[in-house]
Parts: C-alpha cells; sequence; structure tokens
C-alpha cells in the first residue's frame, strides 16, 4: 500500500496545487475589484477531502485490500454481460423502436425537441459516415447539404405551396445535385486538400444563403413554413378524405423517427454491398481499388450524392419543426458548421 | 514466332514530373508464357508495369493487348478485359476482410455463381486464407498477404497476369511457395504471366523468357535458360 501510494503523491500534489491555482481567481477575485480567500479555500478543502477519499479507495484497490468486494461484482457484472449477450439483436432492437415509439406520451415538449434534433444528427451522422468514413474523404463542407434541403422545402412551400411530402424527395435530389456539382471538381484532390476545398464550398454556400436578401430573406430566414399535412379518411357524413395538418411536435418527432430508421436501415445495406466494399477499398488503397476495377471517380462521385441524399431530405422538415417549437425562421445558422 | 503476342509495347515513354522513367521500352508477352523482367532499383521494372495498367501515363509509345491499343485508357477498364496486376507491396486493403478483398477483385463481374465457385477454388488454393477469411487484411503475415493479393487479383480471372515483385521481404521458404503457386497457375489455369524481380535468379528459373531492364531501357531479352548461363548476368544480377 506504502508502495502504490509512493507512485502517486506527487503528481496527486501537483493536481491540487493546481487546482487551487484555478479555483482562486475564479471564486476569490470580486467583479469590484476586493480579493478574499475563504469562499474558495472552502471549496478547495472539500475538493481535497473527497479526492483524497478517492485516492484511498484507489490505492487499496491496486493493492488488492478491497478484493472481497470488488470479485463479486465484477462477478455478478460478467454475468449481467453474458445474460445481455445471449438475447438475439432483434430483440434489442425492437425494445429500442418500442422505446423511442412510446418516447412523446411520456415526456416535455422541450424533451421532443431535443429528439427531433437528435433524429435529425442521426441521418446527418448516417450521411456523413458515407463520406468519411467509408470513401474516406474527409469533406468539411457537409453541413451545406442539410442548408441545400431545409432552403429547398420552405422555398417551395411558401412560394409555391408544395406539400411536405412531395419537397421530401425533391429536397434529398438536389442536396444530391449539389453534391455531384460540389463533387465533381473537388475529386480530384485528395486528402488535406480535399479538406480545404470542401470546407470553402461550404462557407460559399453559408454566404450564398445568408446575403442573397430577395430569396432567402438572409438571416432573418424564411416565415411562414408550413407543417406536414397528412390524408385521413372521415366518416362523418358519408366517406371522405380531410387533411390534416401535423401541428403537433409529437407527430414531427414520429416523422423524424420515420426517416431516421429507413436512413439507418438504407445507409448498413449500402454499407455491405458491393459498393459499400468498392467504397472501402477507395479509402484503403486508391491505387490498388484502380488496379481490381473499380472505377473509382464514379464511386467518389456516387459517395458524394448518398452522403448528401441522408442530409438533404430529413431536413424538409426541421423547418415545421422549429417554427412550431420555438417560432424560429429555418433555418437559423446556429448550426455547428461540421 | 506466328502467334499474336498478347501483350506488346511499342517504344513506350513515361516520366515523373522531370524524371524520365522509361525511355523506349518495347517487349512482348506470348500466350501461355511466363515472362520476367529482371534489374535493379530504379531501372524502371515497377514503372513498366505501372505503365502497362494504365496508371502510369505515358509520353509516347503504343501499348497493345490482345490486339487492341489500350494507352490512355482508364485503369479500372482493364481488368475486365482479363489484364490484372498484383502490385508492389502487396497492396491489400488492410481493413478490410480476407474475404471483402477477394470479393473485391471480382467487383467487375456479375455472374454470382462462377465468382463463389472462384472463391472456393481460391480456398482450395490458398488453404491458409479459408482460415482466415474472417480477419482483416492488414493482420496477415508477410506471406500471407502475398497470397491474398494474388489471389484476389485471380479472382478478375486474368488472361494475363502481371506480378511486381512478390518476393518483396518474405522468407526464403515463403518464396519458394508463392513461387510454386505461380507455375501452378500458369500451367493449370493457362494464364499467362509477366514477372518482375529482383531475385533475378529466381525470377529466371521460372520463366521461359527474360528481358534485362537497365535505367529505363532494355538491354538485353533472351531465354531465361540463356540469361542464367550469360556470364554478364551472373555477374551484375546472381553476385558471382
Amino acid at each position: 500500500m506504502i508502495h502504490e501510494f509512493k507512485k502517486i503523491w506527487k503528481s496527486y500534489t501537483i493536481g491540487l496545487l493546481w487546482l487551487m491555482g484555478i479555483i482562486w481567481p475564479l471564486l476569490g477575485i470580486h467583479a469590484d475589484g476586493t480579493l478574499s480567500f475563504g469562499k474558495a479555500f472552502t471549496l478547495w478543502l472539500y475538493i481535497a477531502a473527497g479526492s483524497f477519499v478517492c485516492l484511498l479507495l484507489y490505492i487499496m484497490n491496486k493493492s488488492g485490500n478491497l478484493a472481497p468486494v470488488t470479485r463479486p461484482l465484477s462477478a455478478m457484472r460478467g454475468k449481467a454481460t453474458a445474460a445481455a449477450g445471449v438475447m438475439p439483436v432483434w430483440v434489442w432492437i425492437l425494445a429500442a423502436l418500442i422505446a423511442s415509439a412510446i418516447f412523446p406520451v411520456f415526456t416535455s415538449r422541450y424533451a421532443q425537441d431535443v429528439a427531433i434534433s437528435v433524429l435529425i444528427y442521426i441521418c446527418l451522422g448516417l450521411g456523413l459516415n458515407v463520406v468519411v468514413g467509408l470513401a474516406g474523404m474527409l469533406d468539411l463542407g457537409y453541413i451545406a447539404f442539410y442548408g441545400v434541403g431545409a432552403y429547398t422545402y420552405a422555398l417551395l412551400n411558401v412560394n409555391y405551396g408544395v406539400s411536405f411530402w412531395l419537397s421530401l424527395p425533391v429536397a434529398g435530389g438536389l442536396a444530391m445535385i449539389a453534391g455531384c456539382i460540389i463533387g465533381y471538381p473537388t475529386l480530384r484532390m485528395r486528402g488535406d486538400y480535399l479538406a480545404i476545398v470542401t470546407l470553402g464550398f461550404g462557407e460559399i454556400v453559408r454566404l450564398i444563403l445568408n446575403n442573397w436578401m430577395s430569396l432567402t430573406n438572409g438571416p432573418n430566414g424564411i416565415l411562414g413554413v408550413n407543417p406536414p399535412s397528412i390524408a385521413v379518411p372521415t366518416f362523418n357524413g358519408g366517406f371522405g378524405i380531410e387533411i390534416l395538418a401535423l401541428k403537433k411536435l409529437q407527430y414531427l418527432y414520429y416523422i423524424a423517427l420515420f426517416l431516421a430508421v429507413i436512413t439507418i436501415i438504407a445507409v448498413r445495406h449500402l454499407n455491405y454491398s458491393r459498393i459499400g466494399r468498392a467504397w472501402e477499398s477507395i479509402r484503403e488503397d486508391e491505387t490498388a481499388a484502380e488496379l481490381m476495377g473499380v472505377d473509382t471517380f464514379l464511386l467518389k462521385l456516387l459517395a458524394y450524392a448518398m452522403g448528401a441524399f441522408s442530409p438533404g431530405w430529413p431536413v424538409p422538415f426541421s423547418a415545421p419543426a422549429c417554427a412550431l417549437s420555438a417560432r424560429k425562421a429555418l433555418p437559423s445558422w446556429n448550426q455547428p458548421w461540421y | 514466332m506466328a502467334v499474336q503476342p498478347i501483350l506488346e509495347l511499342k517504344e513506350i515513354h513515361a516520366s515523373y514530373g522531370s524524371i524520365k522513367a522509361l525511355k523506349g521500352i518495347s517487349l512482348r508477352v506470348y500466350p501461355g508464357e511466363i515472362v520476367a523482367i529482371i534489374g535493379a532499383n530504379g531501372a524502371g521494372k515497377s514503372s513498366t508495369l505501372m505503365a502497362t495498367c494504365c496508371v502510369l501515363p505515358i509520353d509516347r509509345g503504343e501499348i497493345w493487348y490482345n490486339g487492341q491499343p489500350i494507352h490512355g485508357k482508364a485503369a479500372e477498364s482493364l481488368p475486365p478485359t482479363g489484364l490484372c496486376q498484383v502490385p508492389e507491396g502487396r497492396r491489400i486493403f488492410p481493413r478490410l476482410t480476407v474475404d471483402e478483398n477477394l470479393r473485391l477483385g471480382a467487383f467487375h463481374r456479375k455472374d454470382k455463381a462462377a465468382v463463389e465457385k472462384d472463391r472456393q477454388h481460391m480456398f482450395s488454393l490458398f488453404p491458409i486464407l479459408r482460415d482466415r477469411r474472417k480477419q482483416h487484411g492488414g493482420t496477415l503475415s508477410g506471406g500471407e498477404q502475398q497470397m491474398l493479393a494474388i489471389a484476389r487479383a485471380l479472382m478478375t480471372r486474368p488472361k494475363l497476369l502481371l506480378l511486381d515483385e512478390p518476393s518483396l521481404g518474405l522468407a526464403p521458404l515463403i518464396v519458394q511457395q508463392i513461387f510454386d503457386i505461380i507455375h501452378d497457375i500458369n500451367q493449370k489455369d493457362g494464364t499467362t504471366i509477366l514477372l518482375v524481380e529482383q531475385n533475378a535468379n529466381l525470377a529466371l528459373q521460372a520463366a521461359s523468357r527474360g528481358y534485362v531492364l537497365e535505367t529505363g531501357t532494355i538491354t538485353l531479352e533472351d531465354d531465361a535458360k540463356k540469361l542464367l548461363g550469360n556470364p554478364e548476368i551472373r555477374k551484375a544480377y546472381l553476385g558471382e
């Protein structure tokens, strides 16, 4: 035990002193210029005491004094993971689906709003994985496609009244075309150079959207985007069909969930297909892939297009989601630029 | 010879920037032979193969394959015609499994049943690959990687196989094994082989004809047996 303590006491002491050096300026220097020590010192003492207990536990564990407690615990954990491993995968998938399906019933608007963002970002991440993960092209302007998808729906809906469902494939398709337009000239680059060029393209799209006042209304965004609607059969006074606008946030949540699930399935299939393998071969060794008969240029362009489709298509939807939840216009560019 | 050569290079010139790598290479490969190109480091051996596969663009000259000019074509259009290369240093796909590597060799082929048959054939040719088929390519040993690279190229059903330094960095025993396999591929499947090697002794023993390459030009062309007996060659390349 002494041996273990000897190994660690120096770095522990230095760490605590360093912490003191950070805590005091934060708590001890006041806005009016006065200095105090009491508050910072008390907090520091609490932290020091707590960390010392942790340190003791750590040392005891290292030197084996805690074995009577840890051994049965780790045995239990081993059993639990073994039991979890026995369950087939579809059980987990089903459990996750059910959990996400009943999620809006028990949660607040705020939680649903966050969940919608999460689902949209799932689609974005999966699309990014096609370009960066599979084909190995570092694309830093990827989020531009998200912008293309979002503005496609917003503009089509506000100016021409195109419905949500029709703009879904249109937005995805336009994002794909944008992907090809950006991809075609940039695919001659490899590695770092590609990253720089794509970063530039992303910035170009952002600047255009932000400054083309007559089309996009600039940083103010586009107002009055309609939420998606569905046709529901009604039976009052005979059979008829009623158009119902999905204004509630939880309907949007379900649509986002649906799109995310579809994207997951599609990307997974793509991943294990012949094309997915070819993308991976390009990532691993482009020349060797060419020697094996892989058309690298075409497949890289395809990766761009497919990668662009998947953020392009869920996004139309973030428009009404935003408009509903925060009354803010689409899209607010507080989204991180990947 | 009245037979039409399967591959013919006519006065090939190629360069990397301002550095001339190939200065007028001409060679012929006839169906069914094993032809060896030997030479020192930087003589242009690998460049010759890369130019043949249209990866390295040529400045001048013509490349004829199967009676058709192929210079200036896209590199990926050649494997479907039966011209495939095992590149220098193996260059398998390290983060793909052995199985995926093999399937990539058959990337351009649509006949699933035949591909599956070839895959099984590869496993019988290289039993070690069957044991390791779920492993990542990068985790294989050097000899296994070389076998994988050859198997991957064979999955394209080549008529003419270009092999670039199959003995590179391998133990002598493994090298012998690889050369036995090369001999088998040539004899049993009738695949024509163009072999580039630094190990001149081994290459010339396996080959029927040989070319000697020096600083971008062919200096000698003869039957492999005669080259092996040539005192100049013995002195320059066989260490005598």
